[in-house]
């Protein structure tokens, strides 16, 4: 395939037409040359004009091919080809033009110029010498036909063959005939007498002269003979003296005298030259046109050809140049153009090449710095990526512009770059109060702030603390927040923990010998004192051991709460649990009206199952203490699965009809030691709120006074089950036991 | 194959052909018509050369094998000053004139020949062979001038077919 192209890539080349035109103008040449030398062979005219036709049919096929091939590359909108077929149209049109004209009145010029070659006077006169000549040959003629009849009449009497060979001798010697022969009137040969052996075989009169003498006349012509000469042909009748003896004829052949022989050849052959040069009149100017067009055709298929061919030539380097520029347009700088000249052009490719040289370093350059700044970008991802601090990137319109991947991991939402704080806090509210800060702080221009906000997200509630700073330079603002919820946790944790150990040491340890002593005190003295002084000793003792016991009650639920707990998690329906745990509050106090709302399609919590029954009997038993003075006491348990933000929770209400909560307990109804109620040691609500924490939950009360309270716990959904409801990874679940 | 003219003026009407010891014989008829371009050609003496050939075949398997081949050449012209047509063998320069152009192409076309000498192979004993004759004008004996003219004009593409005569040994 690619020889083929190669192939037709040199038959259209320079090298052919090169060698196609010399040979065509070496042919002409030589056919110029024929046609004006008679001497040379026809079969060369032939040859040269065979060669002139193929190859100009040649030349005429290359240049078709190359228009072709133009036309092509056109229609492919081959770069430079519309500026090749101008210049083309250009080259073709500057030459032929010219050259028709130049054709058109050479054509004219030579038809005028071989008509002008035949003067009237010249074609006289030649007329003339030809008859001036037939004249004095006609002189000679006549003295010749004399001298014959002469000899004829001395043979008129002789009959006998032996006579008349030895007259015809005579007479042929006397008159210096080539030959002298006597034949019968009908043609049949007698005698003859001959100078030499060429004419042994007589030339016998033809049908003319014995016609001729058959009517009694004389006959005489003029012959061309072999070698140039001239001779005479004479025949006389020889009539017969005796009666009954036929008539003869007598014919001589006569050399004609060498002097009238040259002059005779020479008016002959001028006569004739003249004769053929008149009728190659027309012949001639065909020729000559001929030729003429055959010059003016390969001239023109040769000029059509060169300006093909320095069309293309000039084109070359501008078509490069082309390529080069769309090369380098679409981001090939290496590209090296061929310097094929020294001139205007090929300075031209030169500095292209040097400038796309120095693009090309500049560009490697850069790629290098873009290499280091991606490697350094690919580090500060890295680095950022396995922060365990989100870190977010805002422009000065306040839209994100990049955040890693702690910011999905903590807020289980993914970004869009671009997304502005606004819109992000519309499209996810659960993440309001985080971006509300930021939003508010950057609308402050703060340089600096930190915050510590909470937010309702896929793992529950997040306590987070975020520092924001805004960026110098390229302007902007980067905020950086970490999930504390665990921290505080853990911090609660250590806190209550170190409370109750100190408890445990400062208030426990004395009750004991408290306790002890008060025994031993009753012990030892109750059976010694008086009646009366022993009632009030025993109702005394009795006091200080129920209180102590009470305080050693009161110290140990501070240690549970206080003291980390590790959970036990499962998947639990929630309706169950709360069905379960109710039927005993139930069953307790009928004077209480239980209802229940469950939802159906209530999806799986995973939770501790013991430690959310103790949340349920602690918000139950609340109630209940609530309802005590209330008539037509009630408490509705409801359950509902709630989606806030794409994530999934499930909702528990317990609503009682009780007196509901003053407003100034609101505000620290879960803090431990808070409570309404005369027995209870104020940790009830402190537990449970731990306990919905610990499950990544939420709890909160709304009351009215005179009409009731409603705690609401809301759990998140880490596992879906059928029913609907979007299916929730484990996350929740791994976290409660790592908390746990 | 035979190249087609436009008019075939020139027609092989007879050849007699005779193997004879180591030569071969020929006699022929050809009737020679100029065409009226050729003719005025004559009269305004421009000489006409024209080529009778010969070829001797002999039959093959697959093809016919030349053993000899031979030409005359006979020129016609017009000597004014003698008002005579002169007919020149130009192989063995015999020259004869006549009175009219007719009367020399009938004498151009009655030729006698003696074709020799003749390759060893012929066996005159085994009268196998043909002989093709074909007369023609030789445009290329045509003065310069006239050439151009002549190859592309049909008035002066003159010729016989190639005719296959048998060739006897008698």
């Amino acid at each position: 395939m690619a020889s083929n192209k190669s192939v037709a890539r040199f038959l259209l080349g320079p090298v052919p037409a090169v060698i196609i035109s010399l040979l065509l103008l070496f042919t002409l040449f030589l056919l110029t040359s024929a046609a004006q030398h008679a001497k040379l062979s026809g079969e060369f005219y032939s040859v040269l004009l065979g060669v002139n036709i193929l190859g100009i049919l040649t030349l005429g096929v290359l240049i078709v091919a190359n228009l072709v091939r133009l036309y092509r590359q056109l229609r492919a909108k081959v770069l430079g080809s519309r500026l090749t077929l101008r210049m083309v149209a250009m080259f073709v049109l500057l030459v032929v033009a010219p050259l028709t004209v130049v054709y058109h009145f050479s054509v004219q010029f030579l038809s005028k110029g071989v008509d002008s070659w035949f003067d009237v006077k010249i074609d006289k006169a030649v007329d003339d010498a030809l008859l001036l000549g037939a004249t004095t040959l006609e002189v000679i003629k006549q003295e010749s036909v004399e001298r014959l009849v002469v000899g004829a009449r001395r043979l008129e009497s002789v009959n006998n063959r032996f006579e008349v060979i030895p007259l015809l001798n005579e007479l042929g010697d006397d008159g210096g005939y080539l030959e002298l022969s006597l034949y019968t009137q009908e043609g049949r040969f007698i005698a003859s007498s001959y100078q030499n052996e060429q004419f042994r075989i007589p030339r016998i009169p033809d049908e003319q002269i014995l016609s001729r003498i058959s009517r009694g006349r004389e006959y005489v012509g003029l012959e061309p003979i072999s070698g140039g000469g001239q001779q005479l042909r004479i025949a006389v009748p020889v009539r017969s003296s005796s009666i009954g003896e036929p008539d003869r004829i007598l014919q001589a052949l006569q050399l004609l005298p060498s002097r009238y022989a040259e002059l005779a050849n020479s008016v002959e052959s001028v006569s004739a030259q003249y004769k053929q040069m008149i009728f190659f009149r027309g012949p001639l100017k065909f020729s000559l046109i001929l030729t003429l067009t055959l010059v003016a055709l390969v001239a023109t298929l040769l000029a059509v050809w060169a300006a093909i061919f320095i069309s293309r030539r000039m084109t070359a380097p501008l078509r490069d140049l082309a390529e080069g520029t769309r090369a380098v347009a679409a981001g090939d700088y290496r590209k090296e153009l061929p310097v094929n000249s020294t001139d205007e052009l090929g300075v031209l490719v030169s500095s292209f090449n040097k400038m796309t040289k120095q693009i090309n370093k500049a560009q490697s350059r850069a790629r290098a710095s873009q290499r280091e700044a991606e490697n350094q970008r690919t580090y500060l991802e890295t680095v950022l990526g396995h922060l365990s601090s989100g870190v977010m990137s805002f422009d000065d319109n306040h839209s994100l512009r990049t955040s890693n991947a702690a910011v999905t991991q903590i807020l289980g939402v993914e970004f869009d770059g671009g997304l502005s704080a606004d819109r992000i806090r519309t499209d996810h509210p659960s993440l309001e109060p985080l971006f509300s800060v930021i939003e508010n702080s950057m609308s402050q221009r703060l340089k600096e702030w930190q915050n510590e906000v909470t937010v309702f997200g896929l793992q529950g509630r997040q306590v987070l603390i975020l520092r924001g700073t805004r960026l110098t330079g390229r302007g902007g603002y980067v905020v950086v927040f970490d999930d504390i919820t665990d921290l505080i946790q853990a911090q609660r944790d250590a806190a209550w923990g170190e409370v109750a150990r100190r408890l445990a040491h400062e208030i426990k340890n004395p009750l004991t010998p408290i306790q002890l002593s008060t025994e031993r005190i009753r012990r030892k003295y109750l059976n010694l004192l008086p009646e009366k002084d022993r009632e009030t000793l025993d109702r005394a003792t009795r006091t200080i051991v129920h209180q102590v016991q009470a305080m050693e009650e009161m110290v140990n639920a501070f240690s549970s709460y206080a003291q980390p707990v590790r959970m036990e998690v499962n998947e639990i329906n929630l309706n169950q649990l709360v069905a379960d745990v109710s039927e005993l509050h139930r069953s307790d106090d009928q004077a209480i009206a239980f209802r229940y709302e469950f939802a159906n399609d209530l999806p799986l919590i995973t939770a501790d199952t013991s430690r959310l029954r103790q949340v349920l009997n602690n918000l139950l038993i609340n109630a209940q203490d609530a309802l005590v003075d209330t008539v037509d006491p009630s408490i509705v348990l409801s359950t509902r699965c709630v989606q806030s933000d794409n994530n999934y929770y499930v909702e528990l209400k317990v609503e009682d009809n009780g007196p509901g909560i003053p407003g100034d307990m609101m505000d620290k109804l879960f803090e431990p030691y808070v409570t309404s109620k005369e027995k209870g040691t104020g940790l009830g609500l402190a537990i449970v709120k731990r306990i919905v924490e610990e499950h990544g939950g939420a709890i909160w009360v709304k009351s009215r006074l005179g009409r009731g309270t409603i705690i609401t716990v809301r759990l998140p959904v880490s596992t879906h089950n059928a029913g609907g409801v979007a299916d929730i990874t484990l996350a929740r679940a791994i976290t409660a036991r790592k908390r746990g | 194959m035979q190249p087609e003219f436009v008019r075939a003026d020139f027609v092989v009407t007879e050849v007699k052909a005779r193997l004879d010891r180591n030569d071969l014989y020929v006699s022929t008829r050809i009737q020679l018509d100029l065409s009226e371009q050729a003719e005025l050609a004559v009269e305004n003496g421009v000489p006409l050369v024209v080529l009778t050939e010969f070829v001797l075949m002999r039959d093959g398997f697959l093809w016919d094998e030349t053993l000899l081949e031979s030409r005359i050449r006979q020129q016609l012209r017009y000597h004014s000053l003698a008002d005579r047509y002169v007919v020149e063998n130009l192989e063995g320069g015999e020259m004869n004139t006549y009175s009219s152009v007719s009367k020399a192409l009938k004498s151009m076309g009655v030729l006698r020949s003696r074709l020799s000498p003749l390759p060893a192979e012929v066996d005159i004993d085994r009268p196998e062979y043909t002989l093709e004759v074909r007369s023609r004008l030789d445009i290329n004996r045509l003065p310069a001038a006239l050439r151009p003219l002549a190859f592309f004009s049909p008035s002066w593409r003159l010729s016989s077919d190639w005719t296959k005569w048998q060739v006897t040994n008698q």
